[in-house]
């Protein structure tokens, strides 16, 4: 195979370069792609609104005019965004996470959006203005960060004490308690494990079983705590269940365990028969 | 004020069903110290029933007046019959 569109024309495989100058026709590193393609693309939003001024300028005035500078880099910055992120995409030796490029670029599209409705409206006969708030409202709340990289949120208070999840956990699995029967506890820190856990269910295939208002998570994680409580032997627990509001990621407790679920009070075990 | 503590949760299996009342609706309910699901009667999450799904937000520990107060006096007396269960126990053991 000749290999001289990379290595410079005559030179065959078998005879690989390995000293003297490089060919004219280097093939360039990624970082000179990468700063290449940038370029490009800030030259070409340039010139996109240098264009769209001119035709601005020419077919409005009174606000349009007035605004354009505010609004307009809204867009653009929607532009850069999206296009950056294409070219990082496309230029990363190992390629960039899909759902994390798709998360930026959604993030680029919807600026860009926004920036074309205000000029729209304040350029043209203000029927666009009404797509405003919507169009705003959707970099906000339609965004959602993919489920690959979505993190636990410890917010939530509890009606009871006030604490937030972080301080619940922490209070009640962060060190052995013998007045509780069960208890899972966890070895080191209760809060980073059970986000370590939470990336690994992510990026795993752990569904959640529903009780009433609360998802209860069962995820392999290798030494994550031990069987403490008035009943425990101090067994090693290689799970974490984490439990969240039904259907959203607020943790409202998590706990080192076996790998099962706890089981419906009253189960009728069916191999035990009946008489 | 010792907290009212009527059992195991079904649910999550490691907290304790605590009875407290809700100022806002002004009623009794129990919730579990650790999942925090809600219940609106004993019978309810002792049985493992179906917990609320329109939960309460803030809560505050009940005591034995709120529950004779509610009608939950049946509790009450299980509950001081069960303490007197392990009185007597612990009182035969020493012997």
């Amino acid at each position: 195979m000749d290999i001289g569109v990379l290595n410079g024309p005559g030179l065959r495989m078998e005879r690989p370069r390995v000293s003297g100058h490089r060919p004219a026709n280097r093939p360039r590193s990624w970082g000179e792609d990468y700063a290449s393609g940038l370029t490009d693309t800030v030259s070409a939003i340039s010139s996109d609104i240098a264009a769209e001024q001119t035709e601005l300028y020419d077919t409005t005035s009174g606000w349009g005019n007035v605004m354009y500078p505010v609004f307009k880099p809204v867009e653009n910055f929607g532009s850069f965004i999206g296009n950056t992120v294409g070219l990082m995409s496309a230029l990363s030796p190992k390629g960039m996470n899909p759902k994390v490029a798709e998360y930026w670029q959604g993030i680029g599209e919807s600026f860009r959006a926004l920036g074309s409705k205000v000029v729209d409206a304040l350029g043209g006969d203000g029927r666009a203005a009404g797509e405003i708030t919507p169009a705003l409202a959707s970099i906000v709340v339609a965004r959602k960060i993919p489920d690959g990289i979505q993190l636990l949120d410890w917010t939530r208070k509890s009606p009871r004490t006030g604490g937030d999840a972080a301080h619940h956990v922490s209070r009640n699995h962060g060190s052995l308690n013998l007045n509780k029967p069960n208890q899972g506890v966890f070895y080191g820190n209760a809060v980073e494990v059970v986000n370590d856990a939470w990336r690994k269910a992510k990026s795993g295939d752990v569904t959640p079983i529903t009780v009433g208002n609360r998802d209860i998570y069962v995820v392999p994680r290798d030494n994550s705590g031990f069987a403490g409580g008035a009943g425990g032997q101090l067994q090693n627990f290689n799970h974490v269940t984490i439990i969240t509001e039904k259907g959203t990621n607020r943790v409202v407790t998590a706990y080192p365990s076996g790998g099962t679920p706890p089981l419906p009070k009253n189960y009728e075990f069916p191999l035990l028969g009946g008489e | 004020m010792s907290l009212i503590s009527i059992g195991e949760c079904p649910v999550c299996r490691q907290g304790e069903l605590i009875v407290v009342k809700d100022p806002a609706r002004e009623m009794l309910l129990v919730i579990c110290d650790d999942c925090e699901s809600q219940w609106d009667s004993p019978e309810n999450a002792v049985k493992g029933g179906p917990p609320l799904m329109d939960e309460a937000e803030s809560l505050q520990d009940a005591s034995y007046g709120d529950l004779e107060n509610a009608g939950w006096s049946d509790l009450v007396e299980h509950l001081q019959h069960e303490e007197q269960a392990k009185r007597s126990i612990f009182q035969s053991g020493d012997r």
